[in-house]
């Protein structure tokens, strides 16, 4: 059983954001895998729980003419997998969701609170950093837009002022030559955490960005610049020269899943992995066209 | 504050008034007697307690009562037809996928829910499926085994 929270299903942003202003003991309520959990171990008393899943655009996706994507951060991992499947660029956000908890869980469980609950293991944050999302928050006094690199502060801490609700993530405009991958270890292959999470980006001007999670206090971007080669070029040694800078980058712990060493190891063998897939997707798409 | 919901239930339509932190797996056994579905971890870890909500598989341990007006729930007593056991669960007693059947509701409704969006899974889609619903005694085969012939109660799958 939970403590006895009330339920507030508010008919527009504008009233959630002052609600939320007013009552500062209330929390936001989207799928509820994570606040319910915690809830019922008694880690958090919330007076109120503010659904946010019936406000206007809070479960919807959409393609914009420029290409870009803008998903309600309230939509659950699931439908956002079936959404950007096939989708040249943003394979690392449909591996990410896809590897979330199990499939009752990604049912339920949205973006938003994937990345609201700040935990630096959070599969869709690396995929998210790499593919350089926008996050439209909306408050009290308006509405404002955030990288999604300036989100995370510390673990449990984001960026959200007081009252302010985090309403969609947009995602921009990929090209059909970009390819991106996210690879996780775990302890079972599903319904755990990571131990390390890795997500790649390969554009086909020669950029290349990496991000981490479990390795840090918060999601990373480890490295955002030019390489040498494009994507399908690349040498042993240009993939270890990337594998040396981003594991500079990691500063693991040790905790029940795992110690600092081997998160710092499999950060190096999830990246030379996902060289590898996205070299190879590179490829097959090249030959597709 | 408690509120009036309103649903379905198998198909039954159901209204009642429920308090804002009251779950549905609650209300499924504590108010409608529908034992079938089960509390194992109350966390969203082992899958016992799970429903499919508007055709879609979900822990009703994280699920609220409040959250369900207007839905569509279908728990295991409604995979049968009074006596009559659907092709799942009689493909479950057949292969023997059960032991102690602390994990069967569970099972079954997260097969059923891979069922009706795919009539033809794989096994390894059917593993996926049932991922998230943990099982004591069975080691797994024999359940994937039952969900294979359920799907395709022609093929002599092993
Ligand atoms: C069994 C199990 C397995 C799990 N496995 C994984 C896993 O493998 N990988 C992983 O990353 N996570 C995992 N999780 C954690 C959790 O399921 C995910 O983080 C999920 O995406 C959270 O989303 P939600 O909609 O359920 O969040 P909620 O529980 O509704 O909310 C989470 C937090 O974010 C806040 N919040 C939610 N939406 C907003 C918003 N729009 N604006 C402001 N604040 C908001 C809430 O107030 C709350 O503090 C698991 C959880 C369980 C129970
Ligand atoms: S009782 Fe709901 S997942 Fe275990
Ligand atoms: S049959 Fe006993 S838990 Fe599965």
């Amino acid at each position: 059983m939970f403590n006895q929270f009330d339920y507030v299903a508010l008919p527009s942003w504008t009233l959630a954001c002052s609600f939320m202003a007013s009552h500062p003991t209330a929390m936001i309520y989207a799928g509820g895998t994570d606040i319910l959990v915690r809830c019922r171990e008694g880690r958090l008393l919330p007076s109120h729980l503010v659904d946010i899943k019936g406000l206007p655009g809070a479960t919807a996706m959409a393609q914009a003419e420029d290409g870009s994507i803008v998903i309600g951060a309230a939509t659950p991992l699931n439908a956002i997998e079936r959404f950007l499947k096939g989708k040249a660029g943003y394979e690392a956000l449909v591996q990410a969701a896809h590897v979330v908890g199990s499939w009752q869980i990604r049912n339920r469980a949205s973006l938003g609170g994937n990345i609201c609950n700040a935990s630096p293991a959070a599969d869709t944050a690396p995929a998210l950093l790499v593919l350089e999302a926008t996050l439209l928050l909306v408050g009290p006094s308006g509405e404002r837009i955030l990288p999604i690199g300036e989100f995370f502060l510390a673990p449990g801490k984001t960026a959200l002022l007081p009252g302010e609700i985090l309403r969609s993530i947009v995602l921009p405009a990929q090209t059909q030559a970009t390819v991106s991958i996210y690879l996780k270890a775990a302890r079972t292959k599903a319904v755990d955490l990571a131990q390390v999470g890795v997500a790649l980006l390969m554009l086909p001007d020669k950029n290349v960005r990496v991000a981490l999670g479990a390795v840090a206090p918060v999601p990373l971007l480890a490295w955002s610049g030019r390489h040498s080669a494009p994507p399908a070029n690349w040498t042993t040694e240009e993939t270890e020269r990337l594998v040396s800078v981003v594991e500079q980058m990691a500063a693991p712990i040790t905790d029940l899943r795992a110690t600092a060493d081997y998160r710092r190891h499999m950060v190096g063998v999830l990246l030379r992995r996902a060289v590898e897939q996205a070299t190879l997707l590179h490829q097959e798409r090249g030959e597709g066209r | 504050m408690q509120r009036k919901i309103a649903f379905t239930v198998n198909q039954q339509q159901v209204e009642m008034v429920v308090d804002p932190f009251e779950r549905l797996i609650d209300v499924l056994r504590e108010r409608l007697d529908l034992t079938g579905t089960k509390e194992g971890c109350g966390g969203g870890e082992c899958g016992a307690c799970t429903v499919l909500l508007d055709g879609e598989s979900v822990n009703s341990c994280l699920v609220l009562a409040v959250e369900i007006d207007g839905k569509a729930v279908r728990t295991v007593e409604g995979l049968s037809h009074y006596l009559e056991l659907d092709e799942l669960q009689q493909a479950f007693v057949n292969e023997g996928a059960i032991q102690c059947g602390f994990c069967t509701p569970g099972m079954l409704m997260s097969a059923r829910a891979l069922l009706d969006k795919n009539s033809e899974p794989t096994v390894a889609d059917i593993r996926e499926a049932i991922s998230g619903n943990l099982c004591r005694c069975t080691g797994y085969e024999r359940i994937v085994v039952a969900v294979s012939k359920a799907a395709r109660p022609a093929s002599a799958l092993t």
